[in-house]
């Protein structure tokens, strides 16, 4: 670890992308039946059938464990990346604050997006 | 002079490292990891965006969605589906050999998981065709 003499060693991130995927295959495995195999008759998720289903509290509460589970491991996957082009300590830092801003914004943009069906 | 055709090639050619086959399988696993994760951490964004046609009414999502099961998007979704069919395969053998799990029998792994992931994508080729046909 002589590129990253700071405190981080990257051990958290290491461990968390892990469960966050193994999480994700059971979410986006449920996601993904629900919302396209489930029924191959209805082919449009109408507002009706979006309604239902948000507000039928397992499948909102799958649907909010993919967005904080997917976000997260997506952006701790594009630190990843961006980790492998930048060696300065502080750079990565900066660069953290960055994902960790993003990521919170869009935790919240995604957990307001059914607020229309709750009002 | 070296031309950019022949850069290309000596990158990426049949005689390279970075030509798929000649990649070592856990680089190939890798290479496609990566890319493919780059492809659905994009998707990410799109999917929320899209779906904030939600706070625009009923009437909006309606035509989003007469857009989004129009034949050229379960096409795309079916491209989505295979990266992330070809993500989910390549992580699972990060996680099992994280954890120890057949690490001495990593060629097996691999073309088990291959495997699996055709399997998923020949079950999602036929949902897309369900979709488009009718």
């Amino acid at each position: 670890m002589t590129n990253n003499p700071g405190k981080t060693k990257g051990t958290w991130a290491w461990l968390m992308q892990r469960v966050t995927a193994v999480l994700i295959i059971v979410f986006l495995g449920t996601h993904i039946y629900l919302t396209h195999f489930a029924s191959f008759d209805i082919e449009l998720l109408d507002w009706t059938q979006v309604e239902a289903r948000v507000q039928a509290l397992p499948i909102l509460l799958i649907d909010y464990g993919l967005l904080i589970t997917a976000i997260f491991h997506g952006l701790n996957g594009l630190r990843m990346i961006a980790f492998d082009f930048i060696s300065a300590n502080g750079k990565r830092r900066l660069a953290d604050v960055g994902f960790w801003a993003l990521g919170i914004f869009s935790v919240i943009w995604g957990l307001a997006i059914f607020s229309p069906f709750f009002n | 002079m070296v031309s950019a055709t022949s850069k290309m090639k000596w990158l990426f050619g049949k005689n390279s490292d970075l030509y798929p086959l000649n990649m070592p399988s856990g680089m190939l696993f890798w290479a496609a990891r990566r890319i493919t994760g780059l492809i659905v951490a994009i998707y990410i964004f799109a999917h929320l965006y899209i779906l904030s046609t939600f706070w625009s009414g009923s009437n909006s999502w309606g035509g989003m969605m007469n857009l989004m099961t129009s034949d050229a998007f379960v096409f795309l979704d079916l491209l989505l589906l295979g990266a992330v069919i070809v993500h989910a395969v390549t992580g699972a053998a990060v996680v099992l050999f994280d954890t120890g799990v057949g690490v001495r029998k990593h060629k097996m792994v691999y073309w088990v998981l291959t495997v699996i992931g055709v399997l998923l994508f020949i079950g999602a080729v036929y949902g897309a065709y369900r979709l488009i046909t009718g």
